[in-house]
């Protein structure tokens, strides 16, 4: 689950060479695959302080303010949300 | 004609009573030329081996060969080699490691709670092992599970509150069953909301 587009592949198994692969299977290096799972574990951060932030808003507003006050993070929580709302 | 080294040797031993002579130096010049042929033979049978290798590297299931840890193929072998010996790789620093990342400190700023598999836990310096390739991958899927697994958890506990945001503005028993919901979602967060 993750919208990190992969990198370009260095090859297309043909083959020519790499002959565990099957033909078409579009083929990358170490260092390119490991940077692809550094940005999807680092989009996956991200996406996760969003939702923490807008839940502790939520959260801090009731215990400052009172349940009403929930209602005021309602945007913010939404965003987090985004289009599953 | 016969062989230069023969011919040397027999000149040689036409006069071996005379020592110093030129002659000596026709035999240890015979010698040389020998032993320069068999070094020639040997250095020729490496140089063929590798001419085989440019020639036939990305032919089907013939060999593959990495420099430095790129591919190279025949024609760009030569000066990739070339590059490698006037430019030797320096040798890795260790980096700082964390859960997230098995071979470099670029995600050093990311957590998460998933154990390193074992293999490089034993193995801190030889990072190309057999089955660590299966191992890193295994690792990655883990950790991306486990954050998708937050992520899901977190979602879960926003609806709550989105749902409850929608009660009307009046507190009701209806608006505080709800948000014993959220208190739930709370725990979601963990620690950090203590």
């Amino acid at each position: 689950m993750s919208n990190t587009p992969l990198p370009d592949p260095v090859a297309i198994a043909d083959g020519t060479f790499n002959c565990n692969a099957q033909l078409g299977t579009e083929l990358f290096r170490e260092d390119q695959m490991h940077a692809h799972a550094a940005a999807v574990s680092a989009d996956k951060d991200a996406r996760i302080k969003v939702l923490e932030e807008a839940l502790w808003a939520a959260d801090l507003a009731f215990a400052e303010h009172g349940i009403l006050a929930v209602h005021a993070t309602r945007m913010q929580v939404r965003a987090a949300l985004g289009d599953k709302t | 004609m016969s062989d230069i080294v023969e011919r040397l040797r027999e000149q040689a031993e036409l006069v071996p009573a005379v020592p110093r002579a030129p002659w000596k130096a026709m035999a240890e010049a015979a010698d040389e030329i020998t032993r320069l042929r068999a070094q020639v033979a040997a250095l020729e049978g490496d140089a063929g081996r590798y001419r085989w290798l440019r020639e036939h590297s990305g032919e089907f299931q013939g060999p593959e060969i990495f420099v430095n840890g790129k591919y190279e193929l025949g024609s760009d072998l030569d000066a990739a080699i070339d590059a490698a010996v006037n430019h030797p790789p320096q040798p890795a620093q260790p980096a700082p490691r964390t859960a997230d990342c098995l071979m470099c400190g670029h995600c050093a700023a990311m957590s998460n709670t998933i154990p390193l598999p074992p293999i490089v836990e034993r193995a801190d310096e030889h990072y190309h092992g057999e089955g660590l390739a299966d191992a890193v991958h295994a690792h990655a899927a883990a950790v991306s599970a486990a954050k998708d697994a937050r992520i899901k958890v977190l979602e879960d506990a926003l609806v709550e509150v989105l749902e409850f945001q929608s009660a009307p503005t009046q507190p009701t028993i209806h608006d505080w069953g709800c948000w014993r919901r959220v208190l739930h979602a709370r725990a979601a967060l963990g620690d950090k909301n203590g």
